[in-house]
């Protein structure tokens, strides 16, 4: 069975605008959440 | 100017996510030091995750577009939108045209919305991730 997008996401771990190290999964853990990626700061 | 387009809509949208149990986050290509300059210029509060790597738009292929995007119709429309909205061209990163994409996803790994942009300014309408949510 192929793994849904968020699957596929949740292990990576990103850094936020702060430096704080943030595991995706944990974003929609408890709560849906609303990802948006963007192409640049444009 | 399409990213800060999309972000203010967010921003403004802010509160009927929340109101529908959702919460909203952002990931970027650009480094450290613009993320803090972006979130003070947008005045967004919700995370903004930086991947410079592209790890997470690679993990899921979001798509690249091409310096022939540029003269797209639909590129075209939606640059001049975004122009009367307010918005004009930031600071462009090493990868320019990498495209972005919208989701919703919620616990368990579910898929509730997904939008993979096809050029450039295709950002969904928030009317679409509001109305994606129950």
């Amino acid at each position: 069975m192929e793994l849904t997008l968020s699957a596929k996401l949740s292990e990576i771990v990103l850094p936020d605008s702060e430096g704080k190290q943030v595991c995706l999964g944990s974003l929609w853990a408890s709560t849906p959440c609303v990802v948006a990626f963007l192409r640049h700061y444009g | 100017m399409f990213c800060r387009e999309h972000v203010a809509q967010l921003r403004e949208r802010e509160k009927g996510f929340q109101l529908k149990g959702a919460r909203i986050a952002a990931v970027s290509l650009g480094d450290t030091e613009y993320a803090r300059i972006f979130r003070a210029d947008t005045g967004i509060t919700f995370p903004l995750l930086i991947d410079t790597d592209r790890v997470a738009y690679r993990a899921i292929d979001l798509g690249v577009g091409s310096i022939f995007h540029l003269i797209r119709a639909d590129n075209r429309d939606a640059r001049s939108r975004a122009k009367a909205a307010g918005h004009s061209q930031g600071k462009l990163g090493k990868n320019p045209f990498q495209l972005g994409g919208s989701f919703i996803f919620g616990p368990g790994n579910v898929d509730i919305y997904t939008h993979a942009n096809e050029t450039f300014g295709d950002n969904p309408p928030m009317a679409d991730l509001l109305a994606a949510l129950p």
